[in-house]
């Protein structure tokens, strides 16, 4: 008793958390993050390395179902908890942890989960095993891929459940080998989307500036620079926390001018999901996608910088039609596109629906 | 100043070889904690993170998918810790080795090769997307650096004009093969973070596939995954003492404490690197593997052999 309630004292104190994405929650989100690095926590990259699922904001049915799929890839001890607003975010922690800590709870719902998985192979049986792979899935199919090649096809989707990916977005494509063919896009819960109420919008442009900082950070992180990502996520906070202008501006300058400067950067993102003349004629695209990859993560930072010394937030806060045309012209894009680049291109649309909650988010880091 | 001998130990000293190695992988998940980016986090609970790591996943149950290759995979997993004990069998800590072995730098070689296969069954196992294409992406990265490792090993081992390890050590009593070899010390360095998956050659465990080889593993299989990455790591760093670092040689301390010294600080270099850099895309790498750094560590072994026969 005594080594184990001290290895599940260890554990929890160092607990990995999955954060879903709920569109319009972008506050909620952020304050989650904050909150799981203050306790020493970390953020979870796929449900087997997650002990807690969080949903950050009010979840839709559709979205609902998926983070039902990803709670059962949880490897357990594990906690499902939800924060509807920013104020709810350190009560769910707290929850989390004492439901991570509960060795009954989590006794209770290994038993629950190996009885359950059992009742489910009863059923299945042995039918249809013929023309299937192992464990009754179908075997991918065999198809040339763009350059000639045949690769096994397999259909899968990106998203919804995935860090560092827009809210409520899913992909979906075949994949040859890692390059994405056929590649559509779907919103989850549509008619929530749909609100004809144009969601309320921050004023506050330093609540913009933290936005795109927190883009930028996102894109960041996809492309490995974990150092530059840390700082534009710390520049997040600041913002977010009130910091006055003459402190971030700076800050946020010196991560320009790095950014533009890393050649290994530039190397490894240039040419990624070019926005020419044509396409952007095509599908009534916004002058700020324009170029390339590495553009449009130089421009995240500069509107960010520009935001953060006192410009007034303009495309930003009122493009209600804008994720429309990104999500039409997406596809375009991504096709015959390797995975990484996918989650660049997508990535550096920061594609956003429900707009920027007017909610504050300030407070949050020093409640 | 002495000349520096090697002597075989018996086979009982392995398992404290080993605990040596699981210490060092150990304290470069600390260093990884107090370099890497954890803004807000104290410094006591970076230190600490290894530790919560190894609880939280000594607690969870280890998971299987559909149609998941559990046999491969669990050997990928635990064949990276395997592989790194079996690559310091070789390295001599100052005056003893546990295998003199005549081709000690074809045996590290040979090791690293195996590391192919390991990450890859790794990412094969699970039958899962992102794991998948993250060993796609290991072997592709692979394809890149293995080459140009295999001739930075080539640089000391032609020097010395000898295959073993020892030999290696004892033609450096004068200058340390870094001095004039640094080419293939960095291309060995580069190519010891390719083969533990780390820092900038990470890209098979990178965020944008979930984790990629580790986005399935929970429990022991992941515990033996990370500690493997670090172990071989800590393996990658120890070899290079002997092999361009010139072993035990130093002032003061005794030999064995110079070979830790040296392989901490390479070690502590390698795991500082990580988040500084961004990802090299394994695409983009290949051609750098061989349009840039085959060329030149070949330039590197022609210039040691030349000066090597114009010595003689």
């Amino acid at each position: 008793m005594g080594l184990s309630s001290w290895v599940a004292e260890q554990a929890v104190a160092g607990a990995h958390v999955l954060l879903v994405d709920v569109p319009g929650a972008w506050a909620v989100r952020v304050a989650a993050e904050q909150r799981v690095a203050r306790r020493g926590w970390q953020l979870a990259l796929s449900p087997a390395d997650a002990d807690v699922l969080m949903v950050c904001g009010r979840a839709g049915p559709q979205l609902v179902a998926a983070v039902d799929t990803v709670w059962e890839q949880l490897p357990g001890p594990r906690a499902r908890v939800g924060a509807a607003g920013v104020d709810e975010v350190a009560a769910a922690l707290d929850e989390s942890a004492r439901l991570l800590g509960d060795e009954t709870h989590q006794c209770d719902d290994a038993r629950e989960r190996a009885r359950s998985l059992v009742a489910e192979d009863g059923h299945d049986g042995h039918d249809g095993m013929e023309m299937s792979g192992p464990g009754g899935i179908a075997l991918a199919g065999g198809d040339m891929d763009r350059d000639g090649l045949e690769m096994d096809v397999l259909h899968v989707p990106l998203g919804p459940v995935l860090p560092y990916w827009p809210a409520g977005l899913v992909l979906w494509g075949s994949l040859h080998g890692d390059v994405f063919e056929d590649v559509h896009l779907d919103v989850l819960d549509p008619a929530a989307m749909a609100d004809p109420e144009p969601p309320a919008v921050s004023s506050d442009p330093a609540v913009h500036a933290a936005r795109s900082c927190d883009e930028a950070a996102a894109l960041l992180t996809l492309a490995g620079w974990g150092h530059a990502a840390v700082t534009a996520r710390g520049l997040r906070d600041m913002l977010l926390a009130g910091a006055p202008a003459d402190r971030c501006v700076p800050e946020l300058d010196r991560l320009v001018s790095r950014v533009r400067r890393s050649r290994t950067l530039r190397w490894a993102v240039r040419g990624l999901g070019v926005v020419d003349e044509v396409l952007a004629r095509e599908h009534g695209l916004p002058e700020r996608v324009r170029g390339d990859v590495h553009d449009r993560l130089a421009g995240m930072l500069d509107r960010a910088r520009a935001l953060a010394a006192g410009q007034q937030p303009t495309e930003r806060s009122c493009a209600h039609g804008e994720p429309t045309a990104v999500l039409d012209a997406l596809p375009h894009l991504l096709h015959g596109v390797d995975i990484a680049a996918v989650r660049l291109v997508v990535g550096s649309f920061a594609v956003e629906y429900g707009g920027l909650s007017a909610e504050p988010a300030r407070g949050a880091s020093h409640a | 100043m002495p000349e520096p001998t090697v002597v075989e130990v018996s086979a009982a000293w392995a398992p404290p070889a080993a605990l040596l190695l699981l210490t060092l992988a150990w304290a470069g998940a600390c260093l990884d904690g107090l370099l890497g980016p954890a803004p807000g986090q104290g410094r006591v609970r970076a230190l600490r993170r290894p530790l919560t790591e190894t609880a939280r996943l000594l607690r969870q149950p280890r998971r299987t998918l559909v149609g998941a290759d559990v046999m491969l995979w669990r050997i990928g997993g635990a064949g990276l810790v395997l592989v790194a004990l079996l690559m310091v069998a070789v390295v001599p800590l100052g005056r003893w080795t546990l295998a003199d072995l005549s081709v000690g730098i074809v045996w590290f070689n040979a090791l690293d090769v195996v590391v192919w296969a390991l990450v890859w069954l790794a990412g094969w196992g699970p039958n899962a997307v992102h794991s998948l294409v993250g060993g796609y992406r290991f072997l592709a990265q692979a394809l890149a650096y293995e080459l140009p490792l295999m001739f930075a090993l080539t640089s000391p081992a032609v020097a010395a004009g000898s295959l073993r390890v020892a030999d290696v050590v004892a033609a450096q009593h004068t200058v340390w093969f870094v001095v004039w070899m640094p080419v293939a010390f960095v291309v060995y360095c580069l190519a010891v973070a390719g083969f533990s998956v780390w820092g900038p050659l990470s890209p098979a465990a990178g965020a944008d596939i979930a984790g990629g080889v580790l986005s399935e593993a929970s429990g022991p299989d992941r515990l033996l995954l990370l500690g493997g990455r670090y172990a071989l790591l800590a393996a990658g760093a120890a070899f290079a003492v002997p092999l361009f670092l010139g072993g035990g040689a130093g002032p003061l301390l005794p030999g064995w404490a110079w070979v830790l010294v040296k392989t901490v600080l390479l070690l502590a270099a390698l795991v500082a690197v990580r988040h500084r850099l961004p990802t090299l895309r394994p695409d983009r790498f290949v051609e750098v593997g061989w349009m840039v750094l085959l060329p030149l560590v070949l330039l590197q072994v022609l210039f040691v052999s030349v000066i090597v026969v114009g010595g003689s």
